[in-house]
């Protein structure tokens, strides 16, 4: 920038400057004194505003979503801006058709979305999430930005849901990548049961949501990532096998128990396509207890 | 409908704000585990004050000024921002306030606009305001020519400058920032002190800093701080000033003459305690007096010019804000 230059803007800013000091006694800034007073100033900000919109964010804001949305969008584009989320998504898309489909459908001649379904839970659920989710939290707390969002007006609630939202929303596209091998099947195939699929679908949305919940919650434990990952995964075979592996050498009944409280066995029913309530619950209950649990982690700060 | 009422509601507001001060903190106290991080803080800061928060390393600046934000908790005592108290109207408090926190954490893979942007849309900035309150952040930090910039690419005092930027992005009334000009180079550092002092004259500015001159240079008051305790309280100069007094004084003169003929005029004049004479240039010789009297300077020239020799410098020896920092950092630590 010319010296010239520099003179002008630095006129523009006075003038600018002068301009404000100047309005700033005919409209005083109303910050109230009690909270009973915040709807009314409000109301008022709305009626000054130019309209529609800001009377609707208004509304919308209290809610929070404004910023689970805002929260959510910037960890969706970081995950493509970082190696991470190149990674997962080149290693999910390899395996899926390399073992899941070439493998099974042309290589074994089966006209099945079984290989695609077994890669997913197999090595999705326990590899390929805790990679996706181990950054959300961790790496905010060791650069610092934890600081930055925790010092906005944002609840701890809204944070951790704009976390798992932003997550899940990859972990979704992923998985409808794989319709296409859907596509396929029914192309070339006659006898596909969609009914059976849907149900399949259906499942790994709401086991991925589950899993989504606890690595958010293994990212808000600690600062460094690589931990975050192996709490993360370990906490995800734990519940996704244990049931059944202890239900394995447990003597009946109490095999029973062991096995209806693991996670491998309440996502078979929707591989067999029931969509039972009980299994929809049971995994919906996980999420939001997992969620619910880094909402304690991150107010702990309070009081720690 | 109730415009009357509310007009009346928003002029005893804003009366109130003038009158009573933006950050009030009472008592404030954190234990982390069983060592006190900051212990008893209470200070009060009016509207529009530039305060300067000043202490080595370690001595609670930090703390106060998380605490203040809403970032963690305190273990006894009260802290309030424009009314609104920091623990149970946290979010309301978090509205009002803009900090920088020590290490300018940032999103790297961001670019500067969107990042600002980002900023406006958690602070709660209405959608219809947040173009103009990016390119107001941004004109007032220097930022122009880096609005589509990657942040991970900016130099150190960029950096510092987005910063300050999305500090203040969502207008707030107090800007709380975290020594702001650590590891910049000295240009930078300058730039980023022209720019706090550019911003002190819109908000109520907290800063801390272990540097004295930088405080001494921006801040109206200053509050050390020492093994989180407040040590001293004042305008830096008032500071040096009140330390001063209680104290001996010093008064300096270079006089033409013969070095030990002039300290005996010197010594003859009443309430001198001490005096050092050293040689200073040619023929002349410069005297240190040490005196318990508040000012002997007149007293201490007529003297001089009375005895034939020549006055060529009198001056009384202030004690610099730096003095007045170790002498009382040192009580402390013994």
């Amino acid at each position: 920038m010319s010296k010239a230059a520099k003179r002008k803007a630095r006129a523009r800013q006075r003038t600018k400057q002068t301009v404000r000091a100047a309005r700033r006694p005919v409209v005083p800034a109303p910050v109230p004194k009690k909270v009973e007073r915040r709807p009314a100033v409000q109301a008022e900000a709305v009626a000054q505003g130019p309209g529609g919109a800001d009377a609707l964010y208004s509304l919308l804001s209290r809610s929070g979503l404004p910023r689970v949305s805002a929260i959510a969008r910037r960890d969706f584009t970081a995950l493509f801006v970082s190696p991470v989320g190149w990674v997962v998504a080149g290693l999910f898309v390899f395996l899926v058709s390399g073992f899941g489909f070439i493998a099974t459908v042309l290589a074994g001649q089966q006209a099945t979305m079984a290989g695609v379904f077994g890669v997913i839970t197999n090595f999705l659920m326990v590899v390929l999430i805790p990679l996706l989710t181990m950054r959300v939290l961790a790496e905010e707390r060791a650069q610092g930005t934890l600081e930055l969002l925790l010092t906005s007006p944002v609840r701890d609630w809204e944070l951790t849901a704009g976390k798992w939202v932003g997550a899940f929303a990859f972990y979704v596209m992923l998985i409808a990548t794989t319709i296409v091998y859907v596509v396929i099947l029914r192309v070339y195939a006659a006898g596909l049961d969609l009914g059976l699929i849907g149900a399949t679908y259906l499942g790994l949305v709401l086991v991925g949501a589950a899993a989504i919940a606890i690595g958010v919650l293994a990212s808000s434990l600690t600062r460094n990532q690589i931990v975050a990952f192996f709490i993360a995964m370990a906490l995800l075979l734990m519940i996704w096998y244990a049931g059944y592996v202890i239900g394995f050498f447990v003597a009946p009944p109490a095999n029973l128990f062991f096995e209806y409280i693991g996670g491998w066995n309440r996502f078979q029913a929707f591989s067999l396509g029931q969509a039972a309530l009980r299994d929809i619950v049971y995994f919906v209950t996980l999420t939001f207890g997992a969620l619910f649990l880094t909402t304690r982690v991150l107010a702990s700060r309070r009081w720690r | 409908m109730g415009t009357g009422i509310r007009r009346a509601d928003r002029i005893r507001s804003h009366l109130l704000d003038n009158l009573t001060a933006l950050i009030e903190v009472q008592g404030l106290t954190k234990f982390y585990g069983e060592r006190p991080a900051i212990q008893d803080v209470t200070f009060s800061v009016p509207r529009g004050q530039v305060l300067g928060f000043l202490g080595p390393n370690g001595a609670g600046k930090s703390t106060t000024m998380r605490i203040l934000t809403g970032f963690i908790g305190a273990t006894s005592g009260s802290a309030s921002v424009g009314g609104f108290d920091v623990f149970r109207q946290s979010l309301e408090v978090r509205r009002r306030v803009g900090y920088l926190p020590e290490t300018t954490p940032l999103y790297n893979e961001m670019r500067v606009d969107g990042f600002l942007k980002l900023m406006c849309k958690l602070r709660g900035v209405p959608p219809s305001r947040r173009r103009e309150r990016v390119g107001d952040a941004i004109e007032s930090c220097g930022l122009e020519e880096r609005r589509t910039e990657v942040i991970g690419r900016l130099s150190r005092g960029l950096r510092q400058r987005v910063g300050l930027a999305q500090a203040i992005v969502h207008e707030p009334d107090a800007l709380i920032l975290d020594e702001p000009t650590a590891g910049l180079d000295p240009g930078q550092t300058r730039e980023t002190r022209d720019l706090i002092k550019q911003l002190g004259r819109r908000h109520t500015v907290i800063l801390s800093s272990h540097i004295l001159s930088e405080v001494e240079a921006t801040c109206e008051r200053v509050l050390i701080i020492n093994q989180g305790r407040i040590v001293a309280d004042g305008a830096p100069g008032e500071l040096a000033h009140r330390l001063g007094s209680g104290r001996r004084h010093e008064v300096e003169l270079v006089v033409r003459g013969e070095a030990e003929a002039v300290e005996a005029a010197v010594r003859g004049v009443a309430g001198v305690d001490e005096v050092t004479v050293s040689p200073d240039g040619e023929g002349a010789v410069r005297v240190i007096v040490t005196t318990s009297l508040a000012d002997l300077r007149e007293t201490l020239s007529r003297a001089v010019i009375l005895a034939g020799f020549g006055l060529l410098e009198v001056q009384e020896r202030a004690l610099s804000l730096e003095d007045v920092f170790l002498q009382l950092t040192a009580a402390e630590g013994s």
